[in-house]
């Protein structure tokens, strides 16, 4: 059966909305990548719509030399994992508290991080930086992870999705001689592994991309990370930016995110995190 | 009070319990303590003190803070930028992931796919890294658009160096960079809508146009509410790509909040008069957010 001329319309002009649009979207990642090849800034400004031969893959070489990128990535790596590694554990032993024990002050604890979900504590930016100095930690990794050691909405999404796990799973652990750190990682953590895995990705994705408080609490280059460094990088350059040079270390700085998109795609979608999105 | 045996066992297994789940919230706790109320309200405290961030004494101004702020004109000049910004990023970003997500719904083949992966990705981009891209692209000189410009034989004009474009590139970064989460949080609104209900409006003769305007659009009505205040919320604390882009230039005409608050204690050290614009932004921000959760919960109950 065809299908009736008006619908076929719609559906062509559908598709050409798509492509003009995802042409649109496009165009920046290939300009990005095209520029990125140019063996020199001479060929980036004379012939730009040309296909950059030969392929200078040297400049990312050169990219990760002419600045500490080195001391930037470890920076990226050690703060951005270890965030995410503290946030789940946390958001574990609080949704386990919240989910199975029995404590006083439960509903006003809980209060508390729903309080901290809805404030944007994070405008509070003079203060921060006050405890960040009082503590020490100007400078530090301390001061770059333990403040994200947790998240209000990592607790609060992990609490939702241990209350939908059957209680018979729990209690049948129990009477095995499970203690209570077996239950909360092993059973309800290992139950909870798709809500975990998009959830750590989240919590990555934050902490690799963020900038503002590495910015305020960094001040010497080998405590920046790599979103700081790059921009730093543009700052340096003299005579001129070399965007050959600088397009390159743009793209080092998001190729570990564009594989974990690669590999791990079905937990961006988002479905995962439905639980805590509502609340 | 005679305790039997067990009814001590029972109060010590209690007590154990209780134990068990401060020992598993105390170490989050603590991080919330330190840094989400305590700042919250010393900055609170703060925005009452001329303090400098280098002279030890905090003096007590009451609320000098806030006259000198709301009687500057440039305060007004930036909370209209913000809302500029705020605004037209939302509904740029709405409106273009919404027909995204209609046109691109249920493709499946390789161009669908292909297509909604490459709409999603510049959400996963680094915002820094990207600002710079984007400084490129409109670089007078080198810059696409600029190439573009020149491949019709015209001059290009100075993108980011001139008031009427400024803000509005850095609306197109923030736009390009939010349509693809626009479209999948979309497309599982649209998931749940039952497919029955389309069945029987084309028995009745309902067309296309008609069906996305009768049902589609209203029946996710909640799903644009929850994303025109997230959008509103986020939007009105960006940092990362106007302080890369513009730095808030030129003549301050992208100067937005949360750049204005950085440069005035961390360039300025005026940290008590920082804080006081924290507590402005700080208070516009949670009455969407009220405004969000009041409603979603409405929402939710008649579900």
């Amino acid at each position: 059966m065809s299908k009736p001329l008006q619908q076929r319309l719609a559906d062509g002009l559908s598709w050409a909305f798509l492509i003009v649009l995802g042409l649109l979207v496009a165009a920046p990642f290939l300009w990005m990548i095209v520029t990125s090849l140019q063996p020199s800034i001479h060929a980036v400004l004379a012939r730009p719509f040309q296909f950059p031969w030969p392929l200078a893959f040297q400049n990312y070489i050169e990219a990760w030399k002419s600045a500490p990128f080195g001391i930037y990535t470890f920076n990226s790596v050690i703060t951005a994992m270890a965030s995410t590694f503290l946030q789940i554990i946390n958001a574990i032993l609080c949704a386990y508290a919240f989910t199975n024990l029995k404590f006083p002050g439960k509903n006003i604890f809980f209060l508390l991080v729903l309080a901290v979900l809805m404030i944007p504590s994070q405008v509070a930016v003079v203060p921060s930086y006050a405890v960040i100095s009082k503590l020490g930690w100007l400078d530090t990794y301390r001061g770059l992870i333990i403040p994200f050691a947790v998240d209000a909405f990592g607790v609060f999404l992990l609490r939702q999705t241990f209350l939908s796990i059957p209680k018979d799973y729990v209690e049948a652990a129990k009477i095995e001689g499970a203690g209570h750190l077996r239950i909360a990682f092993s059973i309800l953590g290992r139950m909870a592994g798709p809500s975990v895995a998009a959830y750590a990705i989240m919590a990555f994705k934050w902490r690799w991309n963020d900038y503002f408080w590495v910015l305020i609490m960094t001040t010497t280059d080998t405590m920046r990370t790599l979103p700081v460094g790059v921009v730093m990088m543009k700052e340096v350059g003299e005579g001129g930016t070399r965007w050959h040079i600088l397009m390159a270390a743009a793209i080092i700085v998001m190729i570990p995110l564009m594989l974990m998109y690669a590999f791990l795609q079905k937990y961006f979608t988002n479905e995962y995190l439905q639980g805590g999105l509502k609340i | 009070m005679s305790a039997s045996p067990r009814s001590r066992m029972l109060m010590r297994r209690k007590r154990r319990e209780t134990m068990t789940a401060f020992a598993c919230i105390a170490p989050s706790f603590l991080i919330f303590a330190l840094f989400k109320y305590y700042p919250l309200f010393y900055n609170f405290y703060l925005s009452l003190t001329s303090w400098n961030f280098f002279y030890p004494i905090k003096k007590f101004i009451g609320l000098a803070n806030y006259k000198t702020i709301f009687l500057s004109s440039q305060f007004w000049q930036i909370l209209w930028q913000t809302l500029f910004f705020t605004f037209w990023s939302s509904a740029l970003s709405i409106v273009i992931g919404f027909f995204i997500a209609v046109a691109l719904y249920r493709r499946r083949g390789p161009l669908g796919t292909t297509l909604k992966t490459l709409f999603f990705i510049p959400n996963i981009t680094t915002a820094s890294a990207v600002a710079l891209l984007w400084i490129w692209i409109f670089d007078p000189e080198g810059g696409l658009a600029g190439q573009i410009f020149n491949l019709f034989g015209r001059e290009s004009p100075r993108w980011l160096l001139t008031p009427e474009y400024a803000m509005w590139i850095v609306i197109s970064l923030n736009v390009w960079r939010s349509v693809g989460y626009i479209m999948l949080i979309y497309h599982s609104g649209m998931s749940s809508i039952s497919t029955e209900i389309y069945d029987a409006a084309s028995i009745d003769g309902a067309n296309s146009r008609q069906q996305l305007f009768k049902i589609t659009i209203p029946l996710l009505k909640p799903t644009t509410f929850f994303l025109v205040l997230t959008s509103f919320i986020s939007a009105m604390q960006v940092f990362d790509i106007v302080s890369v882009m513009t730095g808030g230039g030129p003549y301050g005409t992208t100067m937005v909040m949360n750049l204005y608050i950085y440069q005035t204690a961390f360039i300025k050290a005026r940290a008590g008069y920082a804080s006081a614009l924290s507590a402005i932004l700080f208070m516009f921000v949670l009455a969407v957010t009220i405004v969000q959760r009041k409603i979603s919960t409405k929402w939710g109950e008649n579900e």
